[in-house]
Parts: C-alpha cells; structure tokens; sequence
C-alpha cells in the first residue's frame, strides 16, 4: 500500500468511527468539518476518539500530538499517520 | 474618589501599557496592545456610526479566539453591553436569546455564518441594525442585510476613540445568559458599575500587574472570563487565550502551562484535577503563582494533591454565583492535613462587599455554626436578570435585615466557622428530600469521591412517588484503577447514613460536561429517567 492508500484508509476508519460511535448519526460527516468548536463532540467523545486511536494504531495523541490534529476527521488521519511512522522507534537518528 | 466603570479600567490599563507588548497570545496569533486597541476601535466606531451605543445588546458568536476578545472589547467601547453567545451550542438556543434581549447588533465569525439566516429568520423581534461578519465571502455579505465586513473595520481605523460615548455607571457591560433550572436561558445583567466593582476588586486583592500572563481558559459566556480578560487588561497583563479544544486537552495543558508562562490560571475544579492525572507534577510550572478556581466544588482529596503538585503557589477557591460575579474567597492553606476529607470552606466575603447569613424565619445569625443563607450587598451585584422582573425580585430584594437598600439572596447554605470563615452546605436547591430526611447531594459526592479510585462523582436525585426521592450516582474511576458499584456503596456505608448511600452507583469512562465545563447534571439526570423508567 501507497502511503496515499493507508490515509485514505485511516480517514475512513476515523469517518465511520466519529459518524456512527460517536455522533450515532447514519450520514457520514464531512471529513473536513470541524469536531469542537462547532460543538458536535463534547468532552466526552473526545475522549472516545482518543481512546480509540490508542487502541486502533497504538498513536497516543495527548502525548505527542496538538491541538490542531484533533480540527477535524482529516487533520486527525494525518497524525495518526505522521507519528505512527515518526514513532519514537523510527524518529530522529 | 468614586469606583472607575469596568471600561475606565480597562482603558486605563490599555493606555499605561507598552502599545508593542503582547496583549493577547494563541497558539495561532500574538495581537499586542496597539493592535488590539486599533482593532476594537475599528468595531467601536461601525457599531456608534449605525447608532448602537450605551443600554444596546450586542451579540458576539464567534469562536474562543483573540478576535472574539477585540470584538467584545470593540463593544465595550461603544459604550454598549456584550451579550457573548456560546459558539458550540445549538442554533436555537442562540436564537432564543437573540430574541430574549433584541440584538441591536451581531458580530459573527466564519464558522457561524452558515447559521446566521437560521437565527435572523423568525426572529420575532427587530432584527439587529447591524452585522458585523469576520471572513465572510462577497456572497454572504450580499445577503446579510445590513452586513459589514470586519476586514474593512481594520483597514479604515480613522475615527478617534475620543469620538465615543462613555458609559455611566449604571450602564449595560455584559449580559451572561445562563442556563436556568426551569429550562430556559436566562440572562444575567452587569453593568459598567458592578463589573468594574468585581475588576477593581480582583486586581487589588491579588495584586496582578503588567508582568502577569492570565489563562483565559473559560469560555466568554461564562463568568469566569470576566476576570481573564479585563482584569487582565486593567492590569496590563498578557492573556493566553486559549481555543474550545485547547481547554479540553488536560494532558496539553499540563505540559503548556510551564511553557507559556502563565503566572495567573482561573478554572474550573474538574479541568485542574484531570491535568493532575495528567502528570501536572512532573511539569511544575515555576512561572504560575496564583492559581484561582471556581464554579464547582473542589474535592478535597483532589485539591490535597494539586497542593502538594504546586507547593509555591497560591491557591484560592473563588465562590459566588453569576449574579454577584464573586462574592466569598478563600485562601487554601501551605497544608491540608490529611484527617480534613471534607469540602474546604468558601471563606470569607470580598472586601467590597457586605455578606451575611439570614436563618430560615428571616432573622440574622450571627452565631458560630448555625445554619442559614448567604446574602451579599454592594458593588459586585448584578442589575438584574433581563426583561423578568419576577425573577429578579426573587433574587434581589429589601435587605432583610431591615437596612435602606437591596441585597443578593445567593441560596446557598452556609454557616459560620470559628476562623471567620463560611462554610458551604450545599446549593439550596441541591437539597432533596428522601425518606423523610433532608440529603445534601454534595456530601454524598464528597463521600464517594474520598474512596482512593474515585475520580469525579455526581449525585442524582429522581423523584420517586413512595420515598420523595431516589439517589442514584454516577462516579468516574482515576486511570488504572478499578472499582465497583457494590464496593463503591460499602464505602459510603463507612460515611454515609443508610438513607444516604445511592441506590444505584454508575460507572463512566467520563462526565458529561455543560459548556461552561462543569458537570452537566441535567443530562446524567436523563439519562438515569430513561434507563430507570
């Protein structure tokens, strides 16, 4: 798989996770739409998707992730991504 | 010489400080002092140019960023009243209080302009004179009527601030609409005279000055960010403006804290302890020295750690409802002995006011121990909630100690302790009644929360025909630790009387959370009708 393939599936693991465990909404949200701010995710599902990171790709976002991952479905595959491969195994030489 | 209006202190402040200095910090943008004054001005004039001065509403809905702050300031200027409207709460909710006190004029930001015809449209009350649309398209601006874009306030900054009205005392600053426990919003009305009062206040008593760096971790709706920002800019402090996620993000903030400086944080209690969990000890911020919470009562055995996290600085727990901005505090001592696992006393009334207790047949008490309700008087009060003068009788009303003038029935109970301080017994109505016995929730809560794995607890009353009223609990665990309901219950049975312990002990993987950020009771309060119906 192409690096282009596996965000396209993480984004799409995260769409169908926030859409259906978190929103329980049928439509898919768009994956740019902002999660906080416009006040669909509470405390609570925040918590939902972090957690569910950890377990899915072992990516602890509290830790090494900002703010800004959490914007939206997209901005989040793209730090699932980014430190799933800049891990502290493989970082920095 | 007379008190200075909340917008005297805060120009005063602006003036004094460095036009180049930070005033407002985020993680997207600085705006120094100049800038922010430049930028408030430019709002200031649109909004006296279409005739919206002092007594006018304006709505500000816009995300929790430093732009929100220049347009509440912008307002303030104008000499008219911020009505903040929280950006995460549904449409409707914000509609109804548009309609509650007739916008004259509304400043929106980019997120919300999708929403603006929603809430414009059937607005059963004039529709405000004038909009004010931060990052609006050329189409959106066409179609708001009486649009203006907020772009086009900065590049025209020409008017002198000495043009504007200067608010008299008695003259609308802000109205925070809380959530009434009927239901509907209601608004609370301070004026230039109260909120400089409750400023005044807060800059003397905690000495902040122009080196501080304040958190601005509430959002704008709610009460607490009356403090962070205009204290802060009376003071001529650098306030780190902190975004809606941002204030979510416990484990970020405890390590940020250290980083951006901050020397002056005002919280909610349940933010503090989750950045506790988050290892806040093993990042000590050097630079904080004050640290002031509110809005939800501390749990002991929680506040015993952050004490012992934070050992250099000052801990205060600031008490009073909306409606008197603050009314008591308390300074938590060097030690908390570890035999104290109830709630810490509320302390002692501000210096600015006059605080007394009042008995259930009307009379003062004036005894150590006795229990009563709270009552304040002077500066720091409230006008009055908007258009409904029989709630505002409700809470305002003749000194009932038989004295010229009026005073702020809190409704929280309290009694007098020999150190001089208030101790606070619960909210009266957080008092339920079951089996006969009169039952304070928050004991119950305290109870619960003295057991080693228990993080958060709330305690939920559900009326029931044949014992007035059942309790049930819902308890969130620290991380890693385990317990059960049947343990849970054997624990309040140490503490508690038998018609104390909760029925029925819940537990979630974490609390439900009202936008201000505390415990949302009323959806736990659904949420236990639906599932025990």
């Amino acid at each position: 798989m192409t690096e282009g393939d596996v965000l396209k599936n993480v984004t799409q693991d995260l769409q169908a996770f926030v859409t259906r465990q978190v929103l329980r909404e049928e439509r898919n949200l768009a994956i740019d739409a902002p999660l906080i701010e416009s006040g669909l995710v509470d405390s609570l599902g925040l918590l939902q998707i972090i957690v569910h990171i950890e377990k899915q790709y072992g990516v602890a976002l509290t830790e090494s992730g900002t703010p800004a991952d959490f914007r939206s479905i997209s901005s989040l595959a793209a730090a699932v991504l980014r430190l799933e491969t800049n891990g502290p195994a493989r970082s920095r030489n | 010489m007379p008190q200075p209006t909340l917008l005297e202190l805060v120009v005063r402040g602006m003036d004094d400080a460095d036009p180049t200095k930070p005033a407002l910090v985020s993680s997207d943008c600085v705006v120094t002092y100049g800038e922010l004054r430049r930028g408030a001005t430019g709002i200031a004039s649109a909004l006296a140019e279409a005739g919206v001065g002092p007594g006018c509403r304006v709505g500000v809905w816009m995300d929790k960023a430093p732009v929100a702050v220049e347009a509440l300031l912008g307002v303030l200027l104008a000499g008219a009243a911020y009505v903040p409207l929280d950006p995460r709460s549904p449409w409707q909710r914000t509609r109804a209080i548009a309609r509650d006190c007739a916008l004259a004029a509304l400043i929106a930001d980019a997120p919300h302009l999708t929403l603006l015809r929603a809430v414009l449209d059937r607005l059963e009350c004039a529709a405000p004179r004038l909009l004010i649309l931060d990052g609006a398209d050329s189409g959106q601006l066409a179609e708001a009527a009486g649009g203006c874009a907020w772009e086009s306030l900065q590049s025209a900054r020409t008017r002198s601030s000495r043009a504007l009205p200067r608010p008299a005392p008695s003259d609308l600053a802000y109205i925070l609409y809380t959530s009434g426990s009927t239901g509907t919003p209601k608004g609370v009305v301070h004026t230039h005279g109260s909120g400089g009062a409750f400023v005044d206040w807060f800059r003397t008593r905690f000495a902040t000055g122009p080196r501080d760096v304040f958190s601005s971790h509430a959002p704008f709706h709610f009460d607490l960010s009356v403090a962070d920002l205009w204290a802060a800019l009376a003071s001529g402090a650098t306030i780190r403006v902190l975004s809606s996620l941002e204030a979510m993000l416990a484990p970020y903030l405890a390590r940020m804290l250290a980083k951006w400086e901050i020397t002056v944080w005002y919280s909610v209690p349940s933010i503090l302890v989750s950045m506790l969990e988050a290892d806040l000890a093993s990042h000590p911020p050097e630079a904080l020295r004050l640290l002031l919470f509110a809005g939800e009562v501390f749990p002991t055995p929680h506040l015993r750690r952050l004490r012992q996290a934070l050992p250099r600085v000052e801990l205060f727990n600031l008490f009073g409802p909306t409606e008197t901005n603050v009314c008591t505090y308390y300074r938590v001592p060097p030690e908390l002995p570890e035999r104290c696992s109830g709630p810490i006393p509320i302390g002692i009334g501000c210096e600015n006011l006059e605080t007394f207790i009042i008995d259930d047949e009307g009379h003062e008490v004036r005894e150590l121990g006795r229990e009563g309700t709270l009552w304040a008087r002077g500066g720091n009060l409230m006008r009055g909630y908007w258009a409904d003068p029989e709630r505002t009788a409700h809470m305002l009303r003749p000194d009932p100690r038989g004295r010229e003038g009026q005073a702020c029935c809190t409704g929280d109970r309290v009694l007098l302790l020999p150190s001089g301080d208030y101790e606070f017994l619960g909210r009266r109505d957080h008092m339920v009644k079951t089996r006969g016995y009169r039952v304070e929730l928050g004991e119950i809560e305290a109870a619960l929360v003295a057991h080693a794995a228990v993080l958060e607890a709330v305690a939920t009353p559900l009326p029931d025909p044949a014992l007035g009223t059942r309790i049930v609990a819902s308890v969130v665990l620290r991380a890693g630790l385990e317990a059960d309901a049947a343990a849970l219950r054997a624990h309040c049975a140490e503490r508690l009387p038998s018609y104390m312990i909760p029925e029925l002990i819940e537990v979630r993987p974490e609390m439900p959370r009202t936008s201000t950020g505390k415990a949302d009771r009323g959806t736990l309060r659904g949420e236990w009708e639906g599932r025990t119906a």
